[in-house]
């Protein structure tokens, strides 16, 4: 096994001179990361309490340079979303407590919005060749210093990766904890498994608060490739970017791929170059596949699924142009079989197995699962399951239960069915609809909302609506408040004022009328 | 090729905007040509489809992405000379 920085400082003695990043129009070789990361890691001094540090950096050299050298100084890293509003970060950065963030100059204005919110002195560690006039005033009772030259020798590596942060049905962004152990078994089984070498170059589209990106970086970086990091003008219309890049690894949520086609850049051959494109996140439309193929048709297409929870992927479905268009359901394409390392059953709810062609929950367990939430119990033994006999029958000490509803076919192939919750996928971006309503209700002063997501198309909610039962109110301060406390995808982006809710057969709110009711009105019925 | 002129295009992407700025509760800032839409997180990408969807719909008019460099069109007065090309 080898830990996610042991992999990048491998491929580095291998060949220090080759890029391993190009950002913007720049090329950064591994050996010159390799010491912007040191750099950082003697920046951030040893000891504190916390086996924990930040990152708060945006497809910058202080985002790449900042993960890796956390890694290095021997703590875990959180990803901090510097388009995250203020007061989220703030939650984040309490909830991990924090004591050292690594940041960039690009986030200054951020910067000064966050750090007057926190009151426990943090250490700001500004990967820069200066720093910056605007901020060397007026930052106390915090501490910002400049990357410093002198470069760390490797700290004994931490127990965990990274923690990543994810939405909370409480109103209360869940942190999900991964150690080393398990982000290594992914990546070792996503490089021997599907051939990545060092020839290839591989796209860098998620934000660093979203797990997948951990693929992005460190599957690249082990297999000694160049991450050619979509700049953010160019996420509307990535094919020519990764045309005049030469990216050969392709990896996105099916959405981008959607908006591509729509968009009419993903033109015939427009994407000749890629060997395989890889697509996780949320429901990949057979449809999607197809334009896909066309525009890159010396590519595999893999589509991977797997919570958090479970470290980036734990299945995978290799596209075959022969078998493929029959095995979809409902049109979308097959999560395919749990990794041959890993564990999955399709669960009844006391834990027991269902026959195949029966729906049930799917349960996960083996190296690249999580053991539970951040100081979060309740929730743990909610979701990581140690106690149920049956479960237990079978030599595994803890089984995680994700809520998706899925069914095996007879081939032994798993199919998405949706979810058991009220968990929404909003462009790929897993979110709690009871989160979101939790804001709402405060920002609206209302006790009865709620929020769906809408429109939807091919199983894809493009947006959330919010619905407040009240006869009017103040829309601009509602979803002003909205916004200071959600990322942008999740803030509604619109509000209805109802008489009341619709409730269905058990009482509860029918989320499924209100969806009616936006289609009546848009013409669906 | 365009079928309508620049005015026709530049009020309907006015239009558009100052409605998904009102929905979002937003102050609507003018939109004048050098407003960077995009930088303002005005739109996110499902809505600038349906931007290009609507105009070509509705004015006959494309965007022919591919050709063209983000920075281009990613101000009101930069996306409508794009499209009245």
């Amino acid at each position: 096994m080898t830990t996610l920085l042991e992999g990048f400082l491998r491929s580095a003695r291998r060949h220090p001179e080759r890029p391993a990043l190009t950002l913007a129009a720049a090329s950064i070789s591994y050996a010159e990361l390799e010491r912007w990361a040191l750099r950082v890691a003697g920046s951030l001094e040893p000891g504190g309490s916390s086996a924990l540090a930040g990152v708060l950096g945006y497809r910058s050299l202080a985002a790449y340079a900042g993960v890796l050298g956390v890694l290095a100084s021997g703590r875990g890293f959180v990803p901090l979303n510097p388009r995250f509003p203020a007061r989220r970060l703030r939650e984040l950065i309490e909830a991990a407590r924090l004591e050292h963030i690594v940041v960039g100059p690009e986030n200054i204005a951020m910067l000064r919005e966050l750090l007057p919110l926190i009151e426990r002195p943090l250490t700001l560690v500004m990967v820069a060749e200066a720093l910056p006039a605007a901020l060397e005033a007026g930052v106390a009772p915090h501490r910002l210093v400049l990357v410093g030259e002198r470069t760390a020798t490797l700290a004994p590596s931490s127990e965990l990766a990274y923690v990543m942060f994810t939405s909370g049905s409480t109103g209360k962004p869940k942190g999900v904890p991964i150690p080393q152990a398990n982000a290594e078994a992914y990546v070792d089984h996503l490089v021997s498994c599907f051939e990545l070498t060092a020839t290839d170059v591989f796209s860098q589209t998620f934000d660093l608060s979203f797990d997948l990106s951990v693929h992005d970086l460190f599957v690249c970086w082990r297999a000694g490739g160049r991450l050619a990091v979509v700049p953010e003008a160019s996420l509307l219309s990535p094919a020519k970017w990764a045309r005049t890049n030469g990216v050969t690894v392709w990896f996105s949520v099916p959405s981008m791929a959607m908006v591509m086609a729509d968009l009419g850049t993903l033109k015939p051959h427009s994407l000749a170059d890629l060997r395989i494109s890889f697509f996780c996140g949320e429901a990949l439309p057979a449809s999607v596949v197809e334009r896909w193929r066309a525009a890159a048709p010396g590519s595999a297409i893999v589509n991977l699924y797997g919570p958090t929870e479970a470290t980036i992927a734990i299945a995978s479905y290799v596209w075959d142009p022969a078998t493929s268009p029959a095995q979809c359901r409902n049109g979308v394409v097959p999560l395919g079989a749990i990794f041959p390392t890993q564990r999955g059953r399709v669960a009844d709810e006391t834990g027991r197995a269902v026959a195949k062609e029966h729906e049930g929950e799917l349960w996960l367990a083996g190296s690249q699962v999580a053991t539970g939430y951040l100081d979060a119990p309740e929730r743990t033994r909610e979701r990581f399951v140690t106690e149920t006999a049956v479960a237990l029958q079978d030599g595994v000490s803890q089984w995680y239960r994700t809520g998706d509803r899925v069914v095996e076919d007879a081939d032994g192939v798993l199919h998405y069915l949706g979810r058991f919750d009220e968990q929404i996928k909003i462009r790929g971006h897993r979110f709690e609809l009871l989160e979101i309503e939790h804001v709402l209700r405060r920002a609206a002063g209302a006790a009865s909302v709620a929020c769906v997501g809408w429109p939807s198309r091919e199983g894809h909610a493009e947006g959330v609506v919010g619905f407040v039962a009240a006869p009017g109110g103040d829309v601009a301060a509602i979803l002003a408040q909205c916004r200071a406390e959600l990322p942008d995808y999740a803030v509604p982006k619109r509000l209805v004022f109802i008489g009341e809710l619709p409730l269905n057969a058990n009482g509860k709110v029918s989320r499924a009328e209100l969806i009616a009711r936006l289609n009546r009105e848009n013409g669906d019925a | 090729m365009s079928t309508a002129d620049a005015e026709t295009i530049r009020r309907r992407v006015q239009t558009f905007l100052s409605h998904k700025l009102a929905a979002q509760g937003l102050v609507v800032p003018p939109l004048t040509d050098s407003f960077a839409y995009l930088e303002a997180g005005v739109l996110d990408s499902i809505d600038f489809v349906n931007l290009l969807t609507e105009l070509r719909r509705d004015l006959g008019v494309t965007l022919e992405l591919e050709d063209l460099d983000p920075t281009e069109y990613a101000t009101i007065g930069g996306l409508v000379a794009c499209l009245a090309r």
